[in-house]
């Protein structure tokens, strides 16, 4: 790896530890998916508690609260749908200066005048901020699934399945944050570049998977395959093949993103050696 | 070292250069004035390949010329110190040598090695802009671009950031020094560009302008008794009128045919003779900023390539 690139990866740490945006998503994903079982069972335990209340109203809410009161993988699910939901939102805004916001503050212009290559820029990028997504989604569901433990009646998650979903959880917020910082850097407009990640997150999954319910090879509802995952008895249906594959089509296109920024910012270079740029 | 003929520049249809001309020979430092907005930046953006150009000619005089640029306003990354961010500058200018050594020397050269330990995020505007030059000049360039370097600066930013402009002139580097603060220009610059309406009215060494635009045959006189002193002067017969300015000077102007030397002769020896002491007696020019109004206002373009100008 050449001098530049270094110097690239060492920016990119300083700015993602300095300016406390590691700390926050840590402590945003990893909270978010702890609180979330504990949201559930704590929502089962007062329908509970005020089930003699439904009662008088009419209403049976027996069945709910041993649903909610049931199953780890419910916990579990939750958290996923957490980390991949809110946490992803909030990861997306933080990395908004590493996204297109320093280039809109025009942070780059010196660095780019005294040479440094589009290469060296965007590859920090594509792999610290994706990756910290992805670990901290795996550790996120991990703890959802420790905290889950304790709180629900039957424990159907074995610590490889909780692992698998967080995997999953941890591919599909690597793919959003790579569509981020693929748009933010192309045109330098990192709010409107979150707004149309933090949109098609919502969105698009929704829509595919009421297309399709097996998900299969899906980058864009792998979310929704880790909630197959957890579920007790699905896990029979699905295959390694297929969740490799489907993990494999995520990352390809995770490299187009990288290679569409890439081609964005060699179109934006700066020659200064006092030549023609070559467009 | 650098040639630019007939740039022209549109931004959306608004034409910005219509055809700019200029020529900085090495060891130049140019002064590029012109009022907000005509075009000086969008100049600078094009030579350093920022910005492409839609026509025009840019002869750099040499096969591979590094330029050091200094934007507008530079922004630079506020979770590093000093140190850190020259170290990230002296990487992406792949430099050869040892990267800390030469971060102290532009610090050194720049006066912000005390300083370099503290985050940029608590700089000053002077201090940023310094840092700014700093990295402009890490690879020793071959050509130094400052755009507005001392705006938004306090007095005291200005001439920290003047005297460092300074000492990289008076060490013989070639600077384009886009501004319009022109006492910063009368102190560093030895040659003139106003830019006009997208193209350059005016281009020369200050000398050439000031003798170009001014008043060779006019002198300026300071007297504590102003209306015996004009009487005394409209009575020479080499003065053509003698007349007393609002700020209370006096212009001294020659016939037709009488040259400067002779007007200044005349001019002491009759005061003189007169038992009248005046309290200065000097050759009257337009200032940087009198031609630079004057230009701009459209007044001096006709004069503009002629040798000689009365000035009225």
């Amino acid at each position: 790896m050449n001098n530049q690139t270094k110097a690239s990866f060492n920016k990119e740490f300083l700015a993602f530890f300095r300016t406390n945006v590691l700390i926050t998503v840590a402590l945003v994903i990893i909270g978010l998916a702890v609180l979330s079982p504990v949201m559930i069972a704590g929502m089962g335990m007062f329908m509970d508690a005020m089930s003699d209340l439904y009662e008088e109203m009419g209403t049976d809410v027996s069945g709910m609260t041993e649903l909610l009161g049931e199953s780890v993988s419910l916990g579990v699910q939750s958290a996923v749908e957490s980390i991949v939901g809110v946490g992803l939102i909030v990861m997306i805004i933080l990395l908004n200066k590493a996204a297109g916001g320093e280039q809109k503050k025009r942070a780059v212009i010196i660095p780019k005048s005294s040479g440094l290559r589009s290469f060296s820029y965007i590859l920090p990028k594509f792999i610290i901020y994706p990756l910290s997504g992805f670990v901290f989604s795996i550790i996120a569901t991990l703890a959802a699934w420790a905290v889950s433990i304790p709180l629900f009646d039957k424990n159907d998650v074995m610590f490889a399945t909780a692992f698998l979903a967080g995997i999953l959880s941890g591919v599909a917020v690597m793919l959003y944050i790579c569509f981020h910082l693929a748009l933010g850097t192309a045109t330098g407009k990192a709010g409107m570049s979150a707004a149309v990640c933090i949109t098609v997150s919502v969105l698009l999954p929704t829509v595919m998977s009421q297309l399709s319910t097996d998900y299969m090879y899906n980058p864009f509802t792998l979310q929704y395959l880790a909630a197959l995952v957890l579920q007790a008895g699905n896990t029979s249906q699905l295959q390694a093949s297929d969740i490799i594959v489907s993990i494999a089509f995520a990352l390809a296109i995770m490299v187009v993103a990288f290679l569409v920024a890439l081609f964005a910012q060699n179109a934006r270079r700066i020659d200064n050696y006092g030549n023609e740029i070559d467009l | 070292m650098l040639t630019i003929n007939g740039l022209v520049k549109s931004y959306k249809h608004f034409p910005v250069l219509k055809g700019l001309n200029m020529n900085v020979e090495k060891g130049d430092v140019y002064g590029f004035l012109g009022t907000n907005g005509c075009g000086k930046t969008t100049t600078m953006n094009i030579i350093c390949n920022i910005v492409p150009k839609d026509e025009g000619e840019i002869d750099f005089k040499s096969e591979s010329m590094r330029i050091g640029y200094l934007p507008e306003s530079p922004a630079l990354f506020d979770y590093m110190n000093g140190f850190e961010y020259l170290n990230f500058i002296g990487a992406c200018c792949d430099y050869d040598g040892d990267i800390g050594k030469r971060t102290s020397e532009v610090l050194e050269l720049t006066g912000m090695y005390n300083d370099a330990q503290r985050y940029i995020k608590g700089y000053s505007r002077g201090m940023i802009q310094r840092i700014g030059i700093a990295a402009a000049l890490y690879a020793s360039p071959d050509l130094l671009i400052l755009d507005e370097p001392t705006s938004a600066l306090d007095p005291e930013g200005r001439a920290e950031i003047m005297d460092v402009i300074k000492r990289l002139a008076d060490t013989g580097s070639t600077i384009i020094l886009c501004t319009h603060i022109l006492t910063d220009v009368e102190r560093v610059a030895n040659k003139v560009g106003i830019l006009r309406q997208g193209v350059m009215a005016v281009e020369g060494t200050l000398s050439e302008l000031k003798k170009r635009f001014g008043s060779e045959n006019a002198l300026t006189v300071l007297s504590q008794n102003t209306q015996e002193t004009v009487e005394i002067l409209n009575e020479i017969e080499v003065v053509e009128n003698a007349v007393i300015e609002p700020y209370g000077d006096i212009t001294v102007r020659a016939k037709h045919a009488v040259n400067e030397a002779e007007l200044f002769y005349k001019t002491v020896t009759t005061l003189a003779s007169r038992q009248i002491v005046p309290e200065g007696v000097w050759f009257k020019r337009l200032s940087l900023e009198q031609i630079y109004l004057g230009v701009n206002s459209g007044y001096l373009i006709p004069y503009a390539q002629q040798g000689g100008f009365t000035y009225e």
